[in-house]
């Protein structure tokens, strides 16, 4: 399914700040890593697209419905989970009764599988589980749903670094090439290496909305005693440097989305 | 402008209305359990102070009951104030219309008709509840614009607190709620104050006011009430599907 967001601005309060401005982009089928430091409006963006919220200016359409419209068409191919999203059940096992009808691509087998990886039970109530644990428990019941669109809000939020590698596995083999997910994080390096297309949110404005491929094909980075002359962006790294350039040869390199992210805001990159 | 035609799965259906039902059913299965049981038992102990007890010891017990349905049936809307998942229920794959026919149904139909079960069951059976006896104990002559505006009056104020519950933050949806059905039955009688003296203005009082203008002013009221519930109902159906 994809996504259009048509030039939407966003504020909460009439006379308040533009907590989004003129955002256009398309979103596609991929694992999308949506960058962007606190406040940037990660969450609004998310809550936009999920149809929660309106747009001050322009439109979100979801395969050409507005995504404000709520219809049920849509709402069944779409989930959001995160820290500030409740569940309405007290338990896994009674969203599996009562909310996972609604969608039928759910899988229980998927949710059993993710839930046992974590070590979950489905019949303790949420409320009991840990932070940590209450939050992996519903990214394994938003996974087994399998929406062509999955929007998940600061998802390692309270997860714990084992956690963190066994949710990128599990999102890993969860996910379909069919499916739109769209990571909303301020720590980008908890989920390295799996993302299709990054969208970098700064201050309310869109930096770049752009495939893997596509930085790749524009810049390189690298890791070295010294900084090269060409160098776009460069900090201290572990006794040596690490650094951006713009892309001059074939030779492939991994994203380092941490030093993308820094680069970003400190310099203007050919994005 | 929506560029989308209006799939099949968007048109309101029956089947969705009653997911939406089984969804809130965690929310509502024990006060559906609790107020039918409560609704008999207020009926039996009602049955009890009318039939064994002296006029002046039954009519404040009766009046007292009276209340107590009133106030549960008014309040029968706290049950969405639970703390948890609005989020999810706005994103909850059903129509804003299918969702609003199980909310203000749960708490304009639902309930009003369970704890109206048993006075029903025995106004059929004719032992009871007969338009002289209610005139008697309450102290009023039973015409139609009485009833209808005791209705209205009752689920005005039950619409009342579930817009409150539903329009505020999770924090204090409870106490709004509350406080919603307090502030308008205060409202409602400084109202029903306000329609009396206006038309006791109007008409000149006299010994026999309430005799000759009840029905009018309780006509008046009932419309004040029936216009309210309106309102009401378009802003509550209007947050349950986009959230506050």
């Amino acid at each position: 399914m994809e996504i259009k967001l048509e030039n939407i601005s966003f504020r909460y309060s009439s006379k308040g700040p533009m907590a989004l401005q003129g955002i256009s982009a398309t979103i596609r089928p991929g694992i999308h890593l949506l960058m962007g430091e606190n406040g940037a409006g990660k969450t609004t963006l998310l809550r936009l697209i999920a149809g929660l919220l309106k747009p001050t200016d322009g439109r979100c359409l979801i395969d050409g419905a507005r995504s404000y419209d709520l219809l049920p068409s849509i709402l069944s191919k779409l989930f959001i989970c995160g820290v500030n999203v409740d569940f309405p059940m007290k338990s896994i096992d009674e969203m599996v009764k009562y909310h996972a009808p609604f969608y039928p691509n759910f899988s229980e087998d998927m949710l059993r599988r993710n839930l046992s990886a974590f070590g979950i039970e489905s019949s303790t109530l949420l409320s009991d589980l840990s932070t940590g644990n209450a939050q992996k428990a519903k990214l394994a019941y938003a996974l087994s749903l399998r929406t062509p669109i999955l929007l998940l809000d600061e998802p390692t939020n309270g997860v714990d670094i084992d956690s963190k590698k066994q949710l990128q596995r599990m999102i890993a083999e969860s996910i379909t090439e069919e499916q739109t997910v769209i990571i909303s994080t301020h720590s980008v390096a908890d989920l390295e290496n799996f993302y299709d297309a990054v969208i970098d949110l700064h201050t309310g404005k869109l930096n770049y909305a752009l495939t893997v491929d596509q930085i790749l094909d524009r810049l390189s980075f690298g890791v070295g005693p010294e900084v090269p002359p060409d160098a776009l962006y460069s900090e201290p790294w572990i006794g040596s440097f690490r650094f951006v350039l713009v892309k001059a040869d074939e030779k492939l390199t991994d994203i380092d989305y941490e030093l993308l992210y820094m680069a970003a805001r400190k310099t203007k990159l050919p994005l | 402008m929506n560029t989308q035609t209006l799939s099949n799965t968007d048109r309101t259906s029956w089947k969705r209305i009653a997911m939406v039902w089984n969804f809130y059913l965690p929310y509502t299965r024990k006060k559906l359990i609790g107020f039918t049981i409560l609704s008999f038992l207020v009926e039996g102990m009602m049955y009890y102070a009318y039939t064994y007890m002296p006029q002046q010891t039954a009519t404040p017990i009766l009046l007292m009951l009276s209340v107590m349905i009133a106030a549960l049936m008014s309040f029968s809307g706290l049950v969405f104030a639970k703390p948890r998942g609005r989020e999810l229920q706005t994103l909850l794959p059903a129509l804003g219309m299918e969702k609003s026919i199980v909310i203000i149904g749960y708490v304009a139909v639902v309930i009003p008709l369970l704890l109206s079960i048993p006075s029903l069951l025995s106004w059929l059976l004719g032992s009871l509840y007969t338009e002289r006896n209610v005139a008697l104990l309450f102290g009023i002559e039973l015409n139609a614009s009485v009833v209808v505006y005791s209705v209205l009056m009752l689920e005005s104020m039950a619409l009342s607190c579930l817009w409150a519950v539903l329009g505020t933050s999770r924090k204090f949806a409870m106490r709004n709620g509350i406080l919603a059905v307090i502030g308008y039955y205060l409202t409602l009688s400084f109202a029903s104050g306000f329609v009396t003296g206006f038309i006791a203005g109007i008409k000149g009082y006299s010994d026999n006011f309430m005799d000759d203008y009840s029905q009018t002013i309780y006509s008046v009221l009932a419309t004040i009430c029936g216009i309210y519930i309106i309102f009401a109902m378009i802003k509550c159906c209007r947050i349950i599907k986009h959230g506050i």
